[in-house]
């Protein structure tokens, strides 16, 4: 058969992450993929921004046996704990990382065939089956890579997969556009709706950006607008009205803007990479300014997608019919019906 | 049967519209009060039940066995005190206080008199006792059993080489049956209790009688049968009136016009129940209640189950609204006040047993949901307010279990995910496809097995059944420990095992496998002979006319449960703990030494040996060497051989009533006691360390998410195992935030059950355990933080994000 050179496409996989509930409907596996555009400050999988495979370091697993440091040919290596490296001259050969069987040292990415990822998101059929869910795609800019990503969901449309991306919007869309067409779900961030602000905090214009919403919304393919809210960055009132206009005005798509809470969680991957926390000072926004902001959207006439919905409207069923009276009174589900 | 799918729909009609809703708070009032009372009462020892048993058995020296025991009970009811509490809807306990453990000397009382000063300040479970009945113990109690309990002969019997593997070894643990009775029954309350009462089961049992000849050498037995079951019907019949007697008169002296009026209904159920059919909804759990303490109070065990409650308590709840004398409201608040009563049960065990059994649980396990008899759904409103009970009441015990088809209703198991996301580790959820298969694989027909129920925690089992679901425990890893010393225990040295062959000369991998299945099969053969020993002297020692009446088979057959009376008698069940490490073990092994050889047998042993200190590198690719619980087949396989192996090596044998023996996985707390007396081993967990749980993946292994985590353990073939498998699953609050969590959770156990899984519980962590696993993070290399596209494995995080994530995870957020 021809899928035979089908899978001669790779791609750099930074992770796989088996059961998620917040990427898309359903539980979901989601596929990390390598490299991204934007740089934002902010970022949580700051080890997904470089296309290439990079070394983590873990020096807390370390046991300082010194193998490392037996087996690197450029005599580059020393124990994580002490700093992993002595010198510049890495060629990256791999030879530490297989010789620490601690895990102190370990390739943060890992160049996958097409075949491959589809094999091991088909581990989870009988989870997405039950859960009308699927695989969804992110990273990085997952729309970079785009014949890689083509090839995956090509096989997945053949398996009856459900798939969905998480996109940052800046990528080459005539590149880009067969795959696209193909997906069945997407999940687009908009940080900031004015171009100059924009560039400013992601390093690039929100030009490329706003062009290929309007043309993936004109795919007619089911999505939903997130917001990532990092308080003082892009917060403002001003630019959440703004962008749940642009919503309203221009894309009939959507089924709404999930506003996510900026966290910290990503920090200690900086410091695996050796680089320094950008926000530093930055506290991850209240619940109460989150439940403000969500209240902006929907005054707008946009609906706000919370941990309550999930993501096609038409799975969000309406429950407890069975229910005894009495038990659904105050029950939790009251606040959303 | 009940045409649950029609009531189901109907909604609650409160009785009068006007009561309703002030009715509610006072409903969460009286709840609140009943287990505030609850937590503050001790549990206590209490000798009651001891002294009457030893009073009666005094009278009736030379009797037949079976009637000593129904007379001792009879004495029991018509002596122990009567208390009704402040604010009970549901009456009766069975001792002098709210949380009694009454000690069964007939049985086992040697270990009380060793630990009687210690035991009020015991790690685990500690107990009070009265200074009255310390006396009682030491007087009356003491003097007359010494030689005369079952624990005292079957210690006697074993031979010696089984009392070396088998007695405080932690390797087997025999005690469960010479130190404890039995329980593991499910009172019929569907076809025999509610339709008949205790009176028309007397009479059934006298008739029976009448038949019978003192001439007729095989009627001889029958009739010292009937007469027990007479006593026995009798003494529990005592009891009711005694209740009835003591309401009223409590009714009389009540200034307070709502009580009085509560205790004089009281008083009046206690005239109808147990003694006659109940009529209506709170008779009926006052009932149950009455034959659920009376279990207790003839048998001071664990799992005395509950049974199918939604499908025994619904009629009557339909019943009472189609007349309007009950409202929702109302039947829930007999149901919170009937779920604290079953909290009171408590088990007491010695200091070696509360190890195993941690947490003064009696294992009154109660199911909701299922099947039934004819195959169509059995959820009804009463499955919602248990569920809803176990919520509002928040007491350890009942333990709720639900059961899950295809077929039932995505609301209710939405609402059971709700009530697990509260973080108390109920319902446990059971998959009905395979509940039923291992049923049938025990000997059940299908429609019977349709209307399975839960016991103790994780047992497969039906009111018409008999059987010992835990004859015993054994530790697995202290084979695979044999397997690489030769026999030798490596923290004592002593010979425990087979002397099988140097290690270091084992040719291949599989050479060494077969060698420790022989070292497994050396302890299976201990479980078997101290089974078999233990049963015969229940046979002779301790029949059970009490709940003999409660199981069908015995009134038909007249014989009593120890000889095989009930319907269906299933063999022993013997409980593996550790499969998990033996796999993790054998497949690092396999691929360290074998297959990429890394090591040298050698270089492991003398890892081993020193606990890993100073060989770092070689613990830390043992660690790294593929573990069950990740999807991987490479080492999912070896646990799927262990597992199977435990079915074929116990299937060997059969006991006194020629059944089978059977597999169990489960395990409770019993991974702790056995991993302390286990050195280091290949898989890389440090010596006396804990054991991997039932079935589940060793602590802290399984890093790959939920879902890789259950096809690895539905690789097992569950089917195999009636006695029930197990499997826990720790969530972070983030996981299974929103509705979007809740469906989450539910299409994991929808997923898993199709897979073929058994049974699930969530873990869901607490701020306490994220802070242990900061301390710890080797034993929680498992917790994984997910967020909408980020995940990390907790232990990996920065101290400060850590301590962002312990401050995210707080319950309420749910
Ligand atoms: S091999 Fe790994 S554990 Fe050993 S010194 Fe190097 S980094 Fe540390
Ligand atoms: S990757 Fe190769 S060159 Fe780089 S430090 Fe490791 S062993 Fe040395």
């Amino acid at each position: 058969m021809n899928n035979l050179s089908r899978t001669d496409i790779t791609g750099t996989v930074l992770e796989i992450q088996r059961w998620s509930v917040s990427d898309g409907p359903g539980s979901r596996t989601v596929i990390f993929l390598k490299g991204c555009p934007l740089h934002c400050p902010w970022c949580a999988n700051p080890e997904s921004q470089d296309r290439r495979v990079q070394m983590a370091i873990f020096s807390t697993r370390c046991v300082r046996c010194g193998a490392c440091v037996r087996e690197c040919p450029e005599n580059v290596a020393i124990p994580a704990a002490e700093g992993a490296f002595g010198t510049d001259n890495c060629t990256g050969c791999g030879n530490c990382i297989r010789s620490c069987h601690g895990g102190a040292r370990s390739w943060m990415g890992e160049e996958m065939t097409a075949g491959e990822v589809v094999d091991l998101v088909k581990k989870d059929m009988v989870f997405y089956r039950k859960s009308s869910g699927g695989v969804t795609f992110s990273g990085g800019e997952p729309l970079t890579h785009p014949q890689f990503l083509g090839e995956i969901i090509n096989r997945c449309m053949d398996l009856g997969i459900h798939t969905a991306v998480e996109t940052c919007g800046y990528f080459d869309w005539k590149a880009a556009e067969k795959t696209i067409a193909m997906l069945d779900f997407i999940m687009f961030d908009l940080k900031h709706m004015d171009e100059a602000t924009h560039k400013r905090l992601t390093g690039v214009s929100n030009r490329l950006i706003l062009e290929n919403i309007l043309k993936i919304s004109s795919f007619g393919i089911p999505m939903v607008i997130r917001i990532p809210v990092i308080p003082g960055v892009n917060d403002d009132e001003h630019n959440i009205r703004a962008t749940a206009v642009f919503v309203r005005d221009h894309l009939p798509q959507a089924i709404g803007i999930e506003a996510l809470a900026y966290h910290r969680l990503g920090v200690n991957k900086y410091q695996a990479l050796g680089i320094e926390y950008p926000l530093g000072h930055i506290e991850p926004p209240s619940d109460s300014r989150m439940a403000a902001l969500r209240k902006l959207i929907t005054d707008t006439g946009v609906p706000s997608i919370t941990a309550d919905n999930d993501y096609d409207a038409q799975l969000v069923r309406s429950r407890l019919k069975s229910t005894p009276k009495h038990l659904t009174k105050d029950g939790p589900d009251n606040a959303q019906t | 049967m009940l045409e649950n799918a029609s009531i189901a729909n109907r909604p609650v009609q409160p009785a009068q519209s006007t009561a309703a809703s002030s009715n509610q708070e006072t409903g969460n009032d009286r709840t609140r009060r009943l287990k505030n009372a609850y937590l503050q009462s001790r549990p206590t020892i209490c000798m009651e039940r001891a002294a009457a048993f030893t009073r009666s058995f005094k009278k009736t020296e030379g009797q037949a066995r079976c009637l000593r025991l129904a007379k001792a009970f009879r004495h029991a009811c018509e002596t122990i005190t009567i208390n009704i509490f402040d604010d009970e809807l549901v009456v009766g306990t069975h001792g002098s206080g709210r949380r009694m453990g009454a000690l069964v000397p007939e049985i086992s009382w040697k270990w009380l008199n060793e630990e009687l000063d210690t035991i009020e300040t015991r790690p685990r479970d500690p107990y009070y006792i009265s200074p009255e009945h310390r006396k009682l113990f030491l007087e009356e109690i003491v003097p007359y059993w010494k030689t005369r309990s079952l624990e005292e002969k079957a210690l006697a019997q074993f031979p010696a080489e089984t009392l070396k593997t088998g007695v405080n070894t932690d390797i087997l643990d025999t005690e469960m049956k010479w130190r404890s009775h039995v329980g593991e029954i499910t009172p019929d309350f569907q076809d025999i209790v509610f339709p008949k009462g205790f009176r028309k089961i007397r009479d059934e049992a006298r008739e029976k009688l009448e038949e019978l000849k003192y001439t007729e050498i095989e009627d001889l037995d029958k009739i010292e049968y009937y007469q027990s079951s007479i006593e026995a019907c009798e003494g529990i019949m005592t009891l009711g009136r005694r209740y009835a007697e003591k309401a009223e008169a409590m009714a009389k002296v009540q200034t307070d016009p709502q009580r009085r009026q509560e205790l004089a209904a009281i008083g009046a159920n206690c005239r109808r129940v147990p003694a006659e059919s109940p009529r209506n909804f709170w008779e009926a759990a006052q009932m149950c209640w009455f034959v659920m303490m009376s279990c207790f109070l003839s048998e001071n065990c664990p799992a005395f189950n509950v049974g199918r409650f939604d499908m025994f308590m619904n009629p009557f709840f339909q019943d009472d609204l189609e007349t309007k004398t009950i409202t929702g409201e109302f039947a829930q608040e007999i149901i919170n006040c009937l779920w604290i009563k079953i909290a009171e049960l408590i088990w007491l065990l010695p200091k070696s047993g509360s190890r195993y059994y941690a947490g003064y649980s009696g294992f009154t396990n109660l199911s909701v949901g299922g099947r039934n008899f004819d195959g169509s759904d059995a959820v009804n409103e009463i499955s919602y307010m248990a569920v809803e009970a176990t919520s509002r009441v928040g007491l350890p015990q009942p333990s709720l279990s639900v059961i899950i088809h295809p077929d039932t209703p995505e609301d209710f198991l939405l609402a059971c995910c709700r009530l697990a996301r509260q973080g108390i580790g109920f319902p446990a959820f059971h998959n009905d496809r395979v509940g039923v298969q291992m049923m049938m694989y025990a000997g059940l027909r299908p429609d019977d097995a349709r209307e399975w129920t839960l016991l103790g925690c994780v047992v497969p089992h039906h009111r018409k059944v008999y059987e010992w679901t835990d004859a015993g425990g054994y530790n697995m890893a202290a084979a695979l420990e044999w397997t690489l010393n030769r026999g030798r225990s490596r923290i004592t040295g002593e010979q425990m095992g087979l002397p099988t062959k140097d290690p270091r000369e084992f040719s291949s991998f599989n050479e060494l496998k077969e060698t420790f299945f022989t070292q497994v099969r050396h302890i299976l053969n201990h479980c078997a002979i101290s089974t078999i020993i233990e049963q015969r002297l229940h046979r002779q020692m301790v029949p059970r006319p009490f709940l003999s009446l409660l199981v069908e088979g015995c009134m038909e057959s007249g014989s009593d449960l120890v000889n095989g009376g009930a319907r269906y008698n299933i063999g022993p069940g013997w409980i593996v703990v550790g499969a998990a490490d033996c796999a993790n073990g054998l497949a690092a092994i396999r691929k360290n030494v074998f297959e990429e050889k890394n090591i040298t047998m050698d270089q492991l042993l003398k890892a081993l040996d020193d606990d890993f200190v100073g060989h770092e590198e070689i613990h830390e690719m043992l660690k790294n060497s593929p573990k069950f619980g990740n999807d991987d087949d490479y080492v999912d396989r070896l646990q799927v051989e262990m597992t199977d192996f435990n079915d074929r090596g116990l299937s060997e044998y059969t006991d006194i009533l020629g059944n089978p023996f059977h597999s169990a996985i489960m395990g409770l707390t019993y991974n702790i006691p056995t991993g302390s007396v286990v050195g280091a081993l290949p898989c890389g967990r440090k010596a006396t360390t804990p054991l991997a749980e039932g079935c589940s993946p060793h602590p802290g292994t399984d890093t790959s998410g939920p879902t890789a985590s259950m096809r690895s353990e539905a690789k097992v073939n569950h089917e195999l195992h009636p006695g029930g498998t197990l499997l826990n699953l720790k969530l972070l609050p983030s996981a299974i935030e929103g509705q979007r969590g809740l469906a989450g959770m539910a299409n994991l156990i929808r997923s898993y059950f199709e897979l073929g899984g058994y049974h699930c519980q969530f873990n869901v962590i607490s701020q306490e355990t994220l802070r242990d696993a900061q301390a710890n993070p080797d034993d929680y290399r498992d917790l994984v933080i997910r967020v909408a596209g980020y995940c990390a494995i907790f232990t990996e995080l920065s101290p400060e994000v850590q301590n962002e994530v312990i401050r995210r995870t707080s319950h309420e957020s749910l």
